[in-house]
């Protein structure tokens, strides 16, 4: 049994979705909000963050959201959603799930703060930058590895979904479309419901 | 065969010191940088069927190509199955190796980044990254008890941090003798001497 440490309408909800699309057996513990001052004991984040998770199996903590995909997809590994060491994906599939904790959501939060990123310094770049690969890939097939669904599209999937119509955000007719493509999963609307209460 | 896209003396010299911990047949493509003192020219545009970002590290195998250093440690330390550098899927310390790759490019490089451009001055306008020494505390309270990041095997992630604490101690990390100690003891390695004669190609 994994425990997610989750916390509705955050970067939680999406790993109700990878869950629900892995058929994992899961439940869900909330935690409040850090705005109402207060931390939960038993969410084991050293920073009091979510997501997080527990395997009921061990007792393994998972934090980092690229860490917590590539441990349950590599834990799950019937459920076909990363592709296994020597499959010829993979290198790709750990390429984006690094992309995105180490490029596109910093890149996102310095757009947001208006801090000018450094460019040849920092490890990540503007995001127009960062976007305008992830529209070159995506233009040429409807998932992030091509042809295959993966965790990966959870990560980024939702994120687009959450922040396309961001003035933030480059427009982009590909962005929308996979946003749509990948939300519109059933196990994304079963998530959708679990992920709220 | 192993192609690693290197610019000396800079974040890929780590990877060819994980190369040579692996004792991977490879070839270092010297690859031009923009740095962050201003100096150098960025590679021709040709290299952003590499990078699309033109940075380095980035490795081609036959004709797989991954960057971003968390992704590189993960796929060599995988891929090379016999080799206790990376505890495989379903090992006990694989959830923290994962995580602790990770919480380097999302957390540690941002923050420090973020220290280094004055971005977290204003305590009431967070950098969204979480702030320095709540990440620094996370590696010092590890490394405080144990010799390596997970406990008493050393791995790939201890060559990320490794490095990082090196150039870091005693400016953005305050100066720790366990630090130090640390510093010491993963540099002492026939492999990083190894590496350290390779970085100028």
């Amino acid at each position: 049994m994994i425990t997610l440490y989750h916390r509705p309408k955050t970067r939680s909800d999406r790993f109700v979705f990878l869950l629900e699309e892995l058929g994992a057996p899961y439940d869900i513990h909330v935690v409040p909000t850090l705005g109402e001052g207060k931390t939960d004991p038993a969410n084991p984040h050293p920073h009091a963050k979510v997501p997080a998770i527990r395997d009921g199996d061990d007792g393994t903590v998972v934090f980092e959201s690229s860490a917590i995909a590539l441990y349950l997809t590599d834990k799950f590994p019937h459920a076909g959603l990363g592709p296994k060491v020597g499959d010829k994906t993979r290198g790709a599939y750990v390429t984006w799930l690094a992309y995105y904790g180490g490029v596109l959501e910093p890149a996102f939060i310095s757009k947001f703060t208006n801090a000018a990123v450094p460019r040849p310094m920092a490890g990540w770049v503007e995001v127009e930058e960062a976007m305008a690969y992830v529209i070159d890939t995506l233009s040429k097939g409807p998932y992030l590895l091509g042809d295959a669904f993966s965790a990966a599209d959870v990560l980024y999937g939702t994120t687009f979904a959450m922040f396309g119509q961001s003035p933030m955000m480059p427009k982009s007719q590909v962005i929308t479309d996979y946003a749509q493509r990948v939300t519109s999963r059933p196990a994304h609307a079963r998530a959708a419901a679990k992920a709220a209460a | 065969m192993i192609t690693l896209y290197h610019a000396p003396r800079s974040r890929s010299s780590r990877i060819i010191w994980l190369l040579e911990e692996l004792g991977c047949d490879y070839t270092i493509e010297i690859t031009p940088i923009k740095r962050g003192d201003g100096t150098g020219e960025p590679a021709p545009d040709s290299y952003k069927a590499i990078h699309p970002l033109k940075k380095v590290p980035a490795i081609k195998v036959f004709d797989e190509i991954v960057y971003e250093t968390p992704a590189i440690c993960l796929y060599l330390t995988d891929s090379h199955q016999k080799h206790p550098m990376g505890p495989l899927p379903g090992h006990n310390d694989r959830a923290e190796y994962v995580r602790w790759l990770f919480f380097y490019s999302a957390n540690v490089e941002p923050a420090a980044t973020a220290r280094f451009q004055g971005w977290d001055k204003d305590p009431a306008k967070p950098t969204g990254f979480g702030t320095l020494e709540e990440i620094e505390g996370v590696i010092s309270a590890q490394l405080e008890k144990t010799p390596y990041l997970l406990g008493e095997n050393f791995s790939a992630a201890d060559i990320v941090y490794g490095s990082t604490i090196a150039f870091f101690k005693g400016t953005l990390f305050p100066a720790r003798k366990h630090y130090d100690d640390y510093v010491a003891r993963i540099t002492s390695r026939p492999a990083y001497a190894r590496s350290q004669a390779k970085d100028n190609g």
